[in-house]
């Protein structure tokens, strides 16, 4: 990777719109560093490349040009961190938070770890957003991980500095060695802020990149999703495919799904979830008898799958987040609650898979 | 309690808000509806408190205690489904605050013997009309159902739709709260996904008793007004979370005083105090961190001399803890639905063992 240092002496930025303090020095978040993307190219606020894959629908196409699970990647001793940043804004829906749909969420490292910081504070509605995101902070040099929102198009995002600081970061994608494909429950619908998914709770407890390709309601193992999955290059895949579809779509696509996968990744490690239970159907019996009859369709499946192909897992429970039903925000998406369950479920499994195909 | 059954015969809705569901439904107006975890026991049932009785509240606080928070509705019904219809005001949208918490519905319905979720009623994005299934295609068993209000916003209107055929009743009233839950936008219940998941909510279904819910997000700095509202009311046990908002002077300007003003009524009431929780937005701000050092080591000092001398005073500490992960929290002030539970398992088996000493009954 080209390795350019535009430390201090970087551009200013004049930004119709804002009105930019005089004491914040500003920088291009797209000349930084991207972690967990499924590509290493396109457009870097995208988290696929969707020009490529003309066979999407409309509406994963959509999805996938929001920065989803994302984060860019600086180092600064700035004393506080702002974030200016624009967005189109749609698809404003009541069970998603506004700071997870279109916020940003800052991580800085610490003893080794990556430490909550805080997060940039979005409209309620509108495009435009400038929120400083901590201050107060001593002056020693940081490596920050800055999320990006989770449900809208992000347009442009500026990092701003104390003028006097330094800001270091170079161009470029990091790959993702571990891809996650799914629905809303990959997604992050109902989240409190953009690094409470799994793939991120589980990105940063592994420390690994992880690139998050969930895309709420509509993961049903089409054949356009095999073909885009097929083609992203990297060590292992985990799927929550069975949210979606009915029994009998998981029936009736799944093994044309893997099929399609294997054409590219031979023995690529493939690990399917089991899809959480839903809060819904506490009292609903139709809900409760077609979840069911989806989980008996998963396991027949996978069963199926396993006899012929030691590369593939099903972790069962999978999205597991616990039996006192207080984990969701609307019966159906979990909370933050539900989130840290099923992490603290999948973690240990997923780490042993790692391990057995050494994946660092 | 007067005894009203709301049967059959209600009024058949005519909104204008088309709802995607049955034809053959009716909706029953949820106003004379049995209320609960309400701190007062008459007065409007969709606002918390009658504040027009406490004439000394400063107007934010009386907008927010106009509010519903942690109030809900009980009722019986045997429909496969639920509805709801419900109009509210339009304002105080929050970056941090998920619109199905300030602005939609809970539902919890019993399953032996336990509250268990049922389905949420999903608001508008904007706007102050509103209508959404809550739950459907259940048996037509009659049961026990729990809806929990929202908790930001003032609430209007409010029709239950049910199947035409089927039966929907309430025993009407106010059921007395013996504990009541004094604080900041802790407890309000920021940062929640839902009406159910504040503190309050969760361990007045934990501990099997109605709790009361008068947080007062940003403003509960220990006023005078706030320890005459408390001296006021009728409950067995008081729960504070008054040392989130005030500064670390203003605890040590205001505590003692508004001791003082709530003894006053209740001399021998249980009184426990919870120490706020660590604000994650001090991970890296040295500012937050000293601030809310200072702040808390003046609470524990004061609460400390205070207790010397009243055997019935209760500190809890850590009180409000959110796990050592640094995950717990939405927006590095408000816990998540992840923290408020962290919090719930660390103070539930210290509130419950102070209420076993007072004989506060409890049904779990």
């Amino acid at each position: 990777m080209k390795k350019v240092l535009l430390a201090i002496l970087a551009c200013m930025m004049t930004v119709t719109g804002f009105t930019a303090p005089k004491n914040v020095k500003f920088y291009d978040a797209r000349e930084m560093t991207i972690v967990n993307r499924a590509e290493n190219n396109g457009d870097f606020f995208r988290r696929v490349d969707v020009e490529k894959y003309p066979d999407l629908s409309k509406t994963a196409r959509l999805y996938l040009t929001y920065p989803t699970g994302m984060a860019v990647r600086f180092r600064t001793n700035s004393p506080f961190i702002q974030a200016n940043w624009v967005v189109k804004d749609t698809l404003n829906s009541p069970n998603r938070m506004p700071l997870s749909a279109k916020g940003l969420d800052l991580y800085i490292q610490k003893d080794g770890k990556w430490l909550w910081a805080g997060v940039a504070r979005p409209k309620y509605v509108g495009a435009k957003n400038s929120y400083k995101i901590v201050s107060g902070m001593d002056n020693s040099m940081k490596e920050c991980m800055l999320y990006l929102p989770m449900f809208v198009e992000l347009e442009d995002l500026k990092i701003g500095v104390a003028p006097d600081s330094e800001i270091i970061f170079e161009k470029g994608i990091e790959r993702s060695p571990i891809i996650a494909v799914g629905s809303s429950y990959t997604h992050g619908t109902s989240t409190s802020r953009p690094a409470m998914a799994w793939p991120a709770q589980l990105s940063r407890r592994l420390g690994v990149n992880i690139a998050n390709i969930g895309t709420s309601g509509i993961q049903k193992m089409e054949p356009f999703y095999a073909n885009m999955v097929a083609g992203f290059d990297t060590d292992m895949f985990i799927f929550d495919t069975f949210s979606n579809p009915t029994a009998e779509e998981i029936r009736a696509r799944f093994k044309n799904f893997v099929k399609t996968i294997r054409a590219k990744h031979p023995n690529t490690p493939l690990v399917f979830l089991q899809t959480f239970y839903r809060e819904s159907s506490n009292f609903e019996l139709a809900k409760r008898k077609e979840e069911d009859e989806k989980r008996k369709a998963a396991d027949e499946v996978m069963a199926e799958a396993m006899k012929t192909d030691k590369n593939i897992y099903y972790l069962k429970p999978g999205l597991y987040a616990g039996d006192d039903h207080e984990s969701t925000c609307d019966g159906t998406h979990p909370s933050d609650l539900g989130y840290q369950r099923a992490v603290d479920n999948i973690e240990p499994q997923v780490r042993k898979l790692m391990k057995k195909y050494r994946i660092k | 309690m007067n005894k009203l059954l709301f049967l059959i015969l209600a009024l058949t809705s005519t909104y204008l808000t088309p709802l995607a569901s049955k034809k053959d439904s009716r909706y029953v107006d949820a106003k004379g509806f049995t209320v609960i975890n309400r701190a007062q026991t008459s007065g409007d049932s969709y606002r918390r408190l009658d504040t027009e009785k406490f004439p000394a509240l400063s107007p934010k606080v009386a907008l927010y205690l106009n509010f519903p928070t942690g109030v809900a509705l009980k009722f019986r019904t045997n429909s496969e489904f639920i509805n709801a219809k419900w109009v509210t005001t339009d304002t105080l949208n929050g970056w941090n605050r998920m619109p199905i918490s300030s602005r939609g519905l809970d539902l919890y319905i019993k399953k032996g013997g336990k509250w268990t979720f049922a389905g949420v009623s999903r608001p508008n994005y904007t706007g102050t009309r509103h209508a959404s299934a809550i739950i459907a295609d259940m048996d037509t068993t009659m049961k026990e159902c729990m809806l929990y209000l929202p908790l930001f916003i003032n609430l209007k209107s409010l029709k239950i739709g049910v199947s035409a055929d089927s039966k929907i009743e309430s025993d009407g009233g106010f059921e007395r709260s013996p504990i009541i839950a004094i604080g900041s936008s802790l407890t309000h219940g920021t940062g929640t996904s839902r009406p159910g998941m504040a503190w309050p909510a969760q361990l007045s279904r934990r501990l099997g008793v109605n709790i009361a819910n008068l947080g007062t997000s940003g403003i509960q700095k220990m006023q005078p007004f706030f320890g005459e509202l408390a001296a006021k009311l009728d409950a067995d046990c008081f729960i504070f979370d008054t040392f989130s908002n005030p500064t670390a002077e203003e605890i040590e300007e205001r505590f003692i005083p508004f001791l003082q003003s709530v003894r006053a009524s209740h001399p021998t009431t249980p009184l426990i105090f919870i120490e706020t929780l660590n604000r994650e937005g001090s991970n890296f701000s040295e500012r937050i961190r000293t601030s809310e050092l200072k702040k808390k080591e003046t609470a524990k000092r004061l609460i400390e001399q205070a207790m010397k001398s009243d055997s019935n005073l209760y500190y809890i500490a850590p009180g409000f803890y959110l796990g050592d992960d640094h995950e717990g929290s939405s927006d590095g002030t408000h816990p998540s639905d992840l923290g408020y539970k962290r919090a719930v398992d660390n103070i539930e088996p210290q509130i419950r063992a102070i209420l076993s000493k007072y004989n506060i009954k409890i049904t779990n």
